[in-house]
């Protein structure tokens, strides 16, 4: 006679220590925000659960209704005002802070307290739309820790202590950790997203720009943010050699450079690029940018699967980056010259502006050296030029009035200047942006390009050479290739004068203090830990599940087939845990086995216990059948029944007992 | 299984498992960050949707050894009398050495939640209303726990012990002796004086000191009684059932039940005449159970 009906747990209001434990959480899932949120939102959340408190803990009364509904609206009022949206990220993340909690304020039954939990684990996932990294991750997932350890003190009133319920979740989160990874590993990845990303999916992210004006910003961004990471194969290149071209401008007004609009055939530089010399063979770690130009040495040989090869030795990618992605690249040092087609030299050899008085009598000098190129750097490096990342604006004629007024100014001016003297003097010339140096990470081996690392150097035409770079900020400030940005940097904010430093003095000033340097290698551990977290976990994509998939042994796995392996992937590992989590289960109770002992060790003796014989019943039996062991079977009997049915626990209880059957002796009679 | 008919142990065969509603609600908000996760295609929300629901399947290995191996034990309830309450003894041994927090006991009036510590067992009474005279059977329970999450619940098969609660009838309102305590039949006790013992009523008559009438009698508007004190010990008294008047067999039982309590507290000796039985003369807690067990059982409410 079955009968279908189930027996539910009641539900029973949770005690004040589940409602801290609560705010606590919420504490923790606001702090994972706190960086992108604004001040206000941030003091307000941290208000209402400050009042929550209050509420639980000292008595203060629950606020109305309409109180609530007031905030609610101005809450959403103040977001709508600060973001002029509800929606998108930040918007969104900004909201759920907010009604988590409004939610915690009003809180008075079991379901209030369980939808703030869930509230909570959905502001924790928030903070992975805008940041990956290891930091974030491990965040995330104490957040989560406590939370959850609040749910068993939910639906455990006054059991456990708090300290019980974080050792009971950090143990079932243990045990749950291959099952996730199974989950990870095989849940169908798809590519793209199933619907419309918000437009603010993607962080505005600092990048390379796409035209160079010198002159018009007085300010070089100097973000540390990382561009990208190389992995080189064999040992890395000297650092002078460390040039990552991104975009190549041959198009000028005289005023900004930029991109050649024009089709233009400019033959050796098309794919397939001719690569001389001797090959570097190097992996990029290359970072979000949200565009599409990615960098390489150069000469690239190759080109990654996500990217074309354009004229200019430039890669770009078939759309914007908006993930961190890797790509494997060989590069050339140069090339295979070939004759430049007219219509490239005539683009290349554009000057939109005459030149000035000043500058055509220059040009003419250097008309006449055996090297003008040359004659044009060694002008750079021995007239009063200064290399500085906070140069005077620009007006007027660029040409002259850099040559001959300012002289003060970054890699741009220098470049656009150069490249700009050169076209006068006759030689085909362009502008390569990109990244120039890099700091070495010994930690982790391998190279970290920021985007302070940014550079924009010159490509001229060379008869036999083809394009042949020339780096005219070498002339002026060469600690910047030598020793990087972030050296000189460091230099120029200690009021060094770059280009007239001695070695040992700039060796001097950059050592700095013992903790800057401890400080800068804790820095390059960190980063190592967090490149090789992009480069193993972040980085498993579609591609990478095709690849494990095709090393299980699946050649062309379909939808269906991977699911069924998912689900008895985690079956498995379930009932493996379940065998080993309720293997105790099959040992037989000590007190129930010490009894059962001391049984058959009077049963040997003549004097066996009947089946449905309680322990007292036996006990009296005994006492009348042999009162010669009545002595040390009292204790014995007295254990068993305290053990069985006072509510006494105790192991030293159940020792005793076992101690006391090992000891008993029933010799027969 | 257990040697007894009342003994059960919680395995697998008897346990059942299924979500809680807020199961449900964690169930759907997993769906909700997993399609976040994948139109994001963002790694990290995938990890921590899928460490969220194996934290979940986990969590059910963790309810179902929270209740399994227990084992149930229920005894007799101790006799009670028709509108009072029976306590059934049901004792939760935990034979293992983990600890099994929030544990329900749950019948159908009864809820409770108890917390067994390790190679323990913890007694527990579970407590129904016996409204009629009779056998009393110890109502269906379960087991169950939401440990450790409240996101899935466990409960066992429900228990049907066989286990019993003797009810005696409610005592009836305190009525005159059938007849007089037949003093004459004392054996032990020496004279009789008036004594401060109760020992029954009779009708009142007027000479009757008024601090002796049974006021509470007269405030239910029966006839007048007087309360009647002495060391009566040792006196023999027939508690008939012809002797009891009115006509509903409830009544008339409880009239029965009450002298068999009163006699018993007087120190009586006193035999019990039923339609279809008769219990000799005799005192003591095992005659008065013997009696009251007569007038629980008797005719056909007693089935």
């Amino acid at each position: 006679m079955f009968e279908w009906r189930t027996y539910r747990p009641p539900d029973r209001a949770p005690d004040r220590h589940a409602a801290n434990g609560l705010l606590l959480s919420a504490l923790a899932a606001l702090a994972l925000h706190i960086q992108r949120l604004p001040l206000w939102l941030s003091l307000g959340v941290c208000g209402l659960v400050a009042s929550r408190y209050l509420v639980e803990n000292y008595g203060w009364r629950h606020p109305p209704r309409l109180i609530r509904w007031c905030l609610l609206l101005a809450a959403v009022i103040a977001v709508f005002n600060t973001y002029g949206t509800l929606l998108g990220r930040e918007a969104g993340i900004s909201l759920l802070a907010l009604l988590v909690g409004l939610k915690i304020l009003e809180i008075r039954s079991l379901r209030d307290y369980f939808v703030s939990v869930f509230l909570l684990y959905f502001l924790a996932l928030g903070a992975f739309l805008f940041s990956q990294s290891l930091l974030t991750a491990g965040l995330a997932m104490a957040v989560a820790v406590v939370t959850t350890a609040t749910l068993v003190r939910l639906s455990l009133p006054n059991a456990l202590p708090a300290s019980e319920g974080l050792r009971l979740t950090v143990a079932i989160l243990w045990r749950a950790v291959p099952i996730m990874l199974v989950m990870y590993l095989l849940f169908p990845r798809i590519q793209g997203s199933l619907w419309g990303l918000p437009a603010d999916a993607f962080d505005a992210r600092t990048g390379l720009s796409d035209t160079v004006t010198p002159g018009s910003i007085n300010e070089l961004s100097s973000s540390g943010e990382v561009a990208f990471r190389v992995d080189f194969t064999g040992p890395a290149p000297h650092p002078r050699q460390r040039y990552w071209r991104s975009l190549v401008l041959s198009h000028t007004d005289g005023t900004t450079w930029s991109r050649a609009r024009e089709a233009v055939t400019v033959n050796a530089d098309i794919w397939p690029y001719r690569g001389v010399g001797e090959p570097i063979d190097y992996t990029i770690d290359y970072e979000a940018t949200g565009r599409r130009w990615l960098v390489a040495m150069d000469v690239p040989a190759t080109v990654p699967a996500e990217a074309t090869a354009r004229p200019g030795f430039i890669l770009v990618a078939k759309r914007p980056v908006q993930k961190r992605f890797q790509y494997a690249m060989r590069s050339y040092p140069a090339h295979s010259a070939a004759p430049l087609a007219p219509a490239a030299r005539a683009l290349h050899l554009r000057t939109p502006r005459p030149m000035s008085r000043r500058v055509r009598a220059l040009v003419d000098a250097w008309q006449r050296e055996p090297d003008p190129v040359r004659a044009v750097l060694r002008y750079f490096h021995e007239q009063d030029f200064v290399y500085t990342l906070t140069p005077p604006l620009l007006r007027g004629d660029l040409l002259d009035e850099f040559l001959f007024e300012s002289r003060r100014g970054y890699c741009e001016h220098y470049a656009a200047t150069f490249a700009m003297l050169m076209r006068h003097l006759g030689f085909p010339s362009r502008l390569v942006v990109g990244y120039q140096g890099g700091e070495w990470n010994n930690a982790g081996g391998y190279l970290v390009v920021r985007q302070a690392d940014a550079h924009a150097w010159v490509e001229v035409w060379r008869k036999h050479r083809g394009w042949t770079r020339v780096d005219p900020t070498a002339a002026v400030a060469p600690e910047r290739i030598e020793l990087g940005m972030t050296a000189l940097q460091a230099l120029l904010a200690r009021g060094a004068l770059p280009g007239e430093l001695e070695p040992a003095a700039i060796r001097a000033l950059l050592e700095g203090r013992w903790l800057a340097r401890q400080w800068r290698r804790l820095g390059m551990y960190w980063d190592a830990v967090n490149t090789a977290w992009n480069r193993w976990v972040m980085a498993y994509g579609p591609e990478r599940q095709q690849r494990l998939l095709n090393s299980l042994g699946f050649d062309t796995p379909s939808w269906a087939q991977v699911v069924v392996t998912l689900v008895i992937g985690v079956a498995s590992l379930l009932l493996v845990l379940a065998a080993t989590l309720l293997w105790t289960r099959n040992r037989m109770d000590p007190v129930a086995a010490s009894y059962r002992r001391f049984c058959a060790k009077l049963g040997k003796s003549g004097l066996s216990r009947h089946a449905h014989e309680g322990p007292l019943d036996f006990y009296h039996r005994i006492l009348a059948a042999r009162p010669d062991l009545a002595a040390d079977s009292k204790p014995i009997i007295a254990l068993y029944v305290t053990l069985r049915y006072g509510n006494v626990a105790g192991e030293e209880l159940v020792d005793q007992l076992r101690g006391r059957v090992r000891r008993f002796k029933a010799a027969g009679q | 299984m257990g040697a007894t008919a009342d003994e059960y142990v919680l395995g697998r065969q008897r346990l059942y498992m299924l979500p809680t509603r807020h199961g449900l609600y964690f169930a759907l908000l997993l769906l909700v960050m997993l399609l976040a996760a994948v139109n994001y295609n963002n790694g990290l929300a995938y990890g921590f949707t899928f460490t969220l629901a194996a934290v979940g399947l986990v969590s059910m290995l963790y309810t179902h050894r929270n209740v399994t191996g227990l084992r149930l034990t229920v005894k007799d309830a101790g006799p009670v009398f028709a509108g009072q309450s029976a306590r059934f003894p049901v004792y939760i041994h935990n034979a293992s050495k983990t600890r099994r927090p929030g544990v329900w006991l749950l019948s159908d009036t009864h809820s409770r939640c108890v917390d067994i510590a390790p190679y323990s067992s913890h007694p527990l009474s579970l407590t129904v209303a016996a409204p009629r005279r009779g056998y009393l059977p110890c109502p269906a329970f379960s087991v169950s726990s939401a440990f450790p999450f409240g996101l899935l619940y466990t409960w066992a098969k429900p228990v049907r012990p066989m286990s019993h609660c003797l009810v005696y009838p409610a005592p009836g309102p305190r009525l005159p002796w059938p007849q007089e305590p037949d003093l004459a039949h004392r054996h032990h006790r020496g004279q009789s004086i008036d004594g401060d013992d109760f020992v029954g009523l009779r009708a009142y008559q007027p000479a009757d000191p008024p601090r002796h009438v049974h006021w509470k009698a007269t405030a239910r508007g029966t006839e007048w009684l007087t309360k009647r004190f002495g060391d009566s010990a040792g006196g023999v008294v027939w508690l008939d059932w012809a002797a009891t008047h009115g006509s509903q067999v409830e009544e008339r039982l409880g009239v029965l039940c009450r002298w068999a309590l009163d006699a018993e507290r007087a120190g009586l000796r006193y035999g019990l005449r039923l339609p279809d039985l008769e219990i000799a003369l005799d005192s003591g807690p095992q005659h008065l159970h013997r009696c009251l067990r007569s007038l629980a059982l008797w005719g056909p409410a007693g089935v």
